[in-house]
């Protein structure tokens, strides 16, 4: 502690040492949380080029977005065409179609309301799929499927996609459910793999074209199909009555 | 391309917020713990900083001031969990020397370990305007930026913050060699 420049030096090679990289849980809190976190608004996001008329465009430019805002809300909040036969009950259709909300397209060009856009930052290409195995259940199929992060960056995936069993033309033999808007998201380091059971039933449709495996829609309408156990597997299951719908859900993704 | 991404963000685009934490994450805990010198303390402020990002990011006016901005929450999140912590100052706990392969030939165990004791004496606000200038680099115009204050006043805040380690650094050393006298 001499002078000062070696102080300096000092002080900043004690610096170095520590700690550099967050913990998994840190992420994980706050991909968790953001959802059922609205941001707030900013009162200056007028244009620039209209600052200097102050007041009365700044009065005009207010209520053109309050009715703005006021039509996304009516149109957000109002009844949905497949949501009729749902009244009775409080299911998540009075917030958004499954299909809408599982549509990149959909999503891309609908403004509002953007809490329920699937957040999924991982993108087809640096994802790759695989079934390990399928297994037989009472009436299902249970597929082993795992998720790789191809890519050089991390990146993050919901906890739960929505599933397709599709076959060898990728034509949708079942298809399931989007997820609920609020499942946590989770990180997805570059060759890090997460894994999930899949579990299908009552398919009582045409014979399929090999091979049947399953896909996993991203929240940008892409998908990621997992390679199946093999080439020429074509086994669906079995038909419990055709009266009965199919069925497709997974667990979430788990390391 | 990181502009564009905190546009989308701005704009309530989670996943483009998820892509901006994801990539910022590490270099916002490596900043809170060389301040509260606490991992968990550390991890609560990145998490809170993070959050905070993400609820006030559509007030932020120049996308490419955002990493300025994220350390700026970080530092207020480091502050707010040092007042959260009732032991601050009084906790002096040595961090055991890190395990990495390259040996330190900077500044033996004894060096560190009068920094450490020293670091721990400071206020959140010069802990945090020295690692700001010794550990991120920033020139004292980023400093003042990031903290939200004049130049002038980051200024004397490092200039008093380095002269109050080292005296806290001389004061401990101090009992230390009369009791080295009287032996």
């Amino acid at each position: 502690m001499t002078s000062g420049s070696s102080f300096d030096d000092r002080l900043q090679d004690w610096l170095e040492d520590g700690p550099t990289d967050a913990p998994h849980q840190v992420l994980d809190t706050v991909f968790a949380a953001v959802p059922s976190i609205p941001q707030r608004r900013a009162a200056w996001r007028l244009p620039s080029t209209i600052s200097p008329m102050l007041g009365f465009a700044r009065v005009l430019a207010g209520i053109a977005i309050t009715v703005g805002l006021g039509s996304a809300l009516f149109l957000f909040l109002r009844p949905t065409p497949g949501g009729v036969g749902d009244q009775g009950s409080p299911s998540p259709a009075a917030v958004a179609p499954p299909s809408a909300v599982a549509s990149g397209a959909a999503t891309a060009s609908t403004p509002a309301p953007s809490a329920l856009v699937l957040v999924v930052p991982c993108d087809n290409a640096t994802l790759a799929a695989r079934i390990t195995l399928w297994e037989g259940a009472a009436g299902h199929r249970i597929a082993h499927v795992e998720l790789t992060n191809t890519g050089s960056s991390a990146c993050v995936v919901r906890a739960t996609l929505r599933p397709q069993l599709v076959d060898g033309k990728r034509s949708v033999l079942i298809d399931g459910a989007a997820p609920a808007g609020s499942d946590p998201l989770l990180t997805l380091a570059p060759g890090k793999t997460l894994k999930t059971l899949v579990q299908d039933g009552n398919y009582c449709g045409p014979t399929p074209v090999a091979p049947v495996s399953i896909a996993f829609v991203l929240g940008d309408g892409s998908h990621v199909l997992a390679a199946p156990v093999s080439a020429t597997d074509a086994t669906v299951p079995p038909c419990l009555g055709s009266g009965s719908k199919a069925d497709i859900e997974m667990q979430p993704w788990a390391p | 391309m990181q502009a564009g991404l905190v546009e989308r963000a701005q704009r309530g685009d989670q996943e483009a917020f998820a892509a901006l934490a994801t990539a910022s994450a590490d270099r916002c805990y490596a900043l809170a713990y060389r301040i509260l010198r606490d991992m968990h303390l550390a991890q609560d402020a990145t998490q809170q900083a993070l959050l905070s990002a993400w609820r006030d990011l559509p007030t932020l006016r120049d996308p490419e001031r955002f990493e300025a901005w994220l350390y700026r929450l970080v530092v207020r999140a480091c502050y707010a969990e040092a007042t959260r912590d009732r032991r601050w100052g009084a906790r002096v706990r040595l961090i055991p020397p890190d395990n990495s392969a390259v040996p330190d030939t900077s500044s033996s165990i004894a060096d560190r370990d009068e920094l450490e004791r020293g670091f721990r004496r400071l206020t959140p606000e010069q802990r945090a305007v020295l690692v700001l200038h010794h550990y991120v680099g920033y020139p004292l115009t980023e400093i003042a930026e990031t903290l939200g204050i004049p130049v002038g006043t980051a200024r004397s805040r490092l200039h008093y913050a380095t002269r109050q380690l080292r005296a806290a650094i001389e004061a401990d050393a101090r009992p230390t060699s009369s009791k080295e006298r009287t032996a």
